[in-house]
């Protein structure tokens, strides 16, 4: 399986090569939040992977942040409308969450070939790319409204980290300040 | 973070309103997003903080350890936001102790501060600095609920609280 799950994210790899590198995305509120979209619908589609394969006790917990994240992609489908920007469709490809995950920089196999045992891991990981995506985020965004909106779901991002620390039996709070460089 | 549930109010009102703290910025010193504005800004969050460090100064436990720690540290970079700052005075806490309910208020408070001074902050790299800040009182306030036995993530839009 592992074969298998290996040579599927190597075949995924030239979309993810074809993707505009980070750097040379456009800027701008609209190029943005579409970005965050996607990783928000990137999250979302992970959630409902984890909640199918979870151990009651991890999926208990994974259900209602699988529903936060529904409602951050609705906000943020509803903001892209309002700018006038084109919105993505949802990765339901093993390609297309194999290109999500690299370019949140997060494994790109678990989406693919989900296992119980990784469940909780990997939304921690999860969890923390999308906490980095958001505050990355800050400086860039101008608007107000969309900064008020990317400060709720940042804190809400934090917040689910510090579920999945708890039941990782991890430090809940390991750092003052999040995603320092 | 202490046996003692019952609400110290004074220590409430010690810490004051999110809104009140920030009182003005909006009209306040200098233009919107300008350097003087900014400043106005992270004064506010600092006379938050400081608060903050004084009350859980006063408070007992491991919880109240670590986040009088991060409190701390948060004080140390909203000073090193804003030169000159550091030998401001020091908040004072309530003489009783605190509780897990106030800590709640307090990062409660200390939410819709962040939240509220984010999108008005015109310096980039100074808006990067108080989200990772932001980002930690959310994870304080979570993991206060979950001490007091309640859910630590139950909305997917954090806003804090405005007023205590």
């Amino acid at each position: 399986v592992r074969r298998r799950a290996l040579l599927a994210g190597a075949a995924a790899l030239p979309a993810a090569l074809a993707a505009p590198a980070r750097a040379e995305e456009p800027e701008g509120d609209p190029a943005l939040i579409s970005r965050l979209h996607r990783s928000e619908m990137f999250g979302l589609a992970v959630y409902r992977i984890a909640v199918r394969v979870a151990s009651p006790r991890v999926h208990a917990l994974a259900a209602p942040m699988r529903n936060h994240e529904f409602k951050h992609v609705a906000a943020l489908a509803t903001t892209l409308e309002a700018l006038g920007a084109v919105r993505t469709p949802e990765p339901t490809t093993g390609a297309a969450l194999a290109a999500e995950a690299r370019r949140l920089g997060v494994d790109p196999v678990w989406p693919q070939h989900p296992d119980r045992a990784g469940a909780l891991p990997y939304l921690h990981a999860l969890e923390t790319a999308l906490l980095r995506a958001w505050i990355e985020a800050h400086p860039r965004l101008r608007d107000p409204d969309l900064l008020r909106l990317a400060g709720e779901v940042l804190a809400c991002q934090a917040q689910h980290l510090v579920v999945l620390r708890d039941a990782l039996g991890t430090d809940l709070l390991p750092t003052s300040v999040e995603a320092v460089r | 973070v202490v046996g003692d549930a019952r609400l110290d109010r004074r220590a409430l009102l010690l810490a004051g309103a999110a809104g009140a703290l920030l009182g003005g910025c909006g009209a306040g010193e200098g233009r919107p997003g300008g350097r003087d504005h900014d400043r106005s800004l992270v004064t506010g969050l600092l006379r938050l903080e400081r608060r903050a460090v004084a009350i859980y100064e006063r408070q007992d436990g491991a919880l109240a350890a670590r986040l009088l720690a991060h409190e701390r540290e948060h004080v140390a970079r909203l000073e090193d936001a804003l030169p000159g700052q550091r030998a401001a005075g020091r908040a004072r806490a309530a003489d009783d102790p605190g509780s897990l309910e106030l800590a709640r208020r307090l990062e409660e408070t200390s939410v819709a501060a962040y939240l509220t001074a984010l999108p008005r902050v015109g310096d980039p790299g100074l808006r990067r600095l108080l989200a990772g800040i932001a980002a930690v009182e959310a994870e304080h306030l979570a993991a206060v609920s979950a001490a007091l036995g309640e859910p630590a993530a139950p909305a997917a839009f954090v806003r804090g609280r405005d007023a205590l």
